[in-house]
């Protein structure tokens, strides 16, 4: 069975989040609690803020599965609903003929990643 | 409509002059304004009465931005009298009429003959002064506008019990307290005697218990000794620094360098000047304890920076901060032992009451079915485990000495999380002044001088 992950609707406010981490390598098998993404919520949306409304969540798979595609890379801003993986239950499925439903998920809050720390960014 | 005149309230104490500009009318004439309404200000300077080209030095640090706010005690519709303003910047910045207490400025009419306004003084006086973190930073839009490392407001009710609350607080208790109109009316108004407001902002450096402990203990000495490293060690020529960079430094080593805890608050009443170095209430925010402080490899001391701030620094500044200063992970059990350490050194300066906001610890947008993606401790990485381990500490913290908690947590979830703190730490309207309604009765509650009816 083919799944997907799309972008949720952590919170009601939001259009668009901005991936900042994706866990699994494409082809590894996924089990239930895997990490998959890390994404950042930004209630100010483009506009410099001070003290920006921002929120950091993780989402995490809760059934098995195969990471068959990313379609979305660190750093992209994706919107509300935009998928950002492919998944398999089946290692050699085709999964280019589209998914048949959602990949079951768990979305969490998590403390703020600081990311200046490391020189490469 | 007979009406009830506008007058001065008295201000000027004995031995002292006070200049002002023309009013700056702040409602329209004509205008139905409610109890509670700022209706017009000034800039006002204090001089001595021999030396009155010269400010006196207690305000020396905040002359720019001294402000007279007149409010109505009561209702009514305001005339404002012909002749009182001249507009421009003889009303912002010419100090050119004595302040006369008794001056008639305008006429407060009921709006209903059968309800006549029932007080002889329709006019209560609130002084507002703002502390520029630069003196370039010029901005006369307004009551209590521009770039401040401090802001403070009081009643000038001379002769009555006089009280002193200072937030350290973060974002979020720094705009609760100063309202909508980000001029504090809301919060002062609703207090019976003569209160005194303090806010330090926490726009660079964030305030918590570690870092305020370290300002408070800290010696001359030991300043000097951080303005000297600072000099030496900031790359202020390297080719990426921006100018921008340079106000960064120089912000961060003002709040090295001073302690908002236990510094100067003059206040100016017609009594005289009073100046307050021990509040009587302090407050602070529990979302100002992060997880990760920095800590300067050689000299020791803490600084604890929003990312966001360090983030838009150039690279060359976020390299000093990396060779320069090493990151500390605080788990709730060394916040609690700050906290500690900060209540027992407030005590001893002579603040009696200690007010912690707690934290928003949950939210509707996450659904956890398991906790398997997590690394323990789970504190360290999920949210709302961290708020929920942090409010509990504090809980922990307030059996053992004596701190009230501003149940932000409680109030928040009552309201409506998603609503009305929708990222879990910048609150609504509604919250804010459910806040400043909470902070008010705990004030009142401990008896707190100018806070208590």
């Amino acid at each position: 069975m083919i799944l997907t992950i799309a972008l949720p609707h952590v919170n009601p406010l939001m259009d668009s989040a901005l991936v900042r981490e994706i866990f699994p390598q494409v082809g590894s098998l996924l089990l239930p609690g895997a990490k998959l993404l890390d994404i950042k919520v930004d209630l100010s949306l483009a506009v410099t803020h001070d003290c920006p409304p921002e929120s950091h969540h993780r989402i995490a798979l809760r059934e098995r599965a195969w990471l068959r595609q990313r379609l979305v890379g660190v750093g992209d801003e994706v919107v509300v609903g935009a998928p950002l993986l492919i998944l398999t239950t089946d290692p050699d499925e085709d999964w280019e003929t589209g998914p048949q439903r959602a990949a079951r998920v768990t979305q969490v809050g998590i403390l703020p990643q600081t990311n200046w720390w490391d020189q490469s960014v | 409509m007979p009406g009830q005149p506008l007058r001065l309230p008295p201000l000027v104490p004995p031995g002292l002059t006070v200049l002002r500009s023309g009013l700056r009318w702040l409602c329209e004439d004509g205008q139905v304004c409610a109890p509670g309404t700022i209706i017009a200000c000034c800039n006002i300077g204090v001089s001595p009465l021999e030396r009155s080209s010269r400010c006196v030095p207690e305000f020396a640090p905040e002359n720019r931005d001294f402000q007279a706010a007149l409010v109505l005690r009561v209702g009514g519709r305001v005339r404002i009298a012909s002749g009182i303003s001249l507009g421009g910047f003889v009303d912002r910045a010419i100090f050119h009429c004595p302040w006369e207490a008794g001056a008639t400025i305008g006429t407060l009419e009921p709006l209903d003959d059968s309800d006549p306004i029932r007080t002889d003084e329709p006019l209560r006086l609130m002084l507002a002064a703002g502390r520029r973190v630069t003196e370039l930073a010029e901005v006369k839009t307004g009551l209590l506008a521009g770039w401040h490392d401090r802001s403070r407001v009081w009643w000038a009710d001379a002769g009555s019990m006089f009280g002193t609350l200072l937030s350290l607080g973060g974002c979020d208790m720094t705009w609760t307290l100063r309202g909508e109109h980000s001029n504090y009316r809301e919060f002062l108004c609703e207090l019976p005697g003569a209160s005194h407001v303090v806010v330090v902002p926490d726009d660079l450096m964030v305030h918590n218990a570690r870092v305020l402990l370290e300002q408070l203990s800290r010696t001359p000495e030991q300043r000097d000794l951080i303005t000297a490293d600072l000099a030496a060690t900031f790359p202020f020529g390297a080719p990426s620094v921006k100018p921008t960079d340079w106000f960064f430094v120089s912000g961060l080593l003002s709040a090295l360098t001073r302690s908002p805890i236990d510094e100067a608050k003059p206040v100016l009443n017609a009594s005289g000047i009073q100046t307050i170095t021990c509040p009587d209430a302090m407050i602070v925010s529990l979302i100002s304890e992060h997880g990760w402080v920095l800590r300067h490899r050689r000299l020791g001391y803490t600084i604890c920076l929003l990312d966001f701030r360090i983030t838009e620094t150039s690279e060359a500044v976020r390299d000093w901060i990396r060779t320069h200063f090493e990151p500390v992970w605080r788990d709730p059990d060394a916040i609690r032992r700050d906290y500690r350490e900060l209540f027992d050194a407030v005590r001893n300066a002579g603040i009696r009451h200690f007010l912690v906001m707690n934290r928003m610890s949950t939210t509707g947008h996450e659904d956890i079915l398991t906790y398997a993606p997590f690394d323990l401790p789970l504190g360290k990485t999920i949210a709302s485990v961290r708020s929920q381990e942090m409010n509990l500490m504090l809980h922990d913290l307030a059996a053992e000495r004596d701190i009230a908690i501003i149940d932000n947590d409680a109030i928040a979830a009552e309201l409506g999380g998603a609503r009305h703190i929708p990222d879990g730490i910048h609150g609504s309207g509604t919250l804010q002044a459910e806040l400043r309604r909470e902070i008010r009765r705990i004030l009142a509650l401990r008896g707190v001088p100018g806070f208590a009816g």
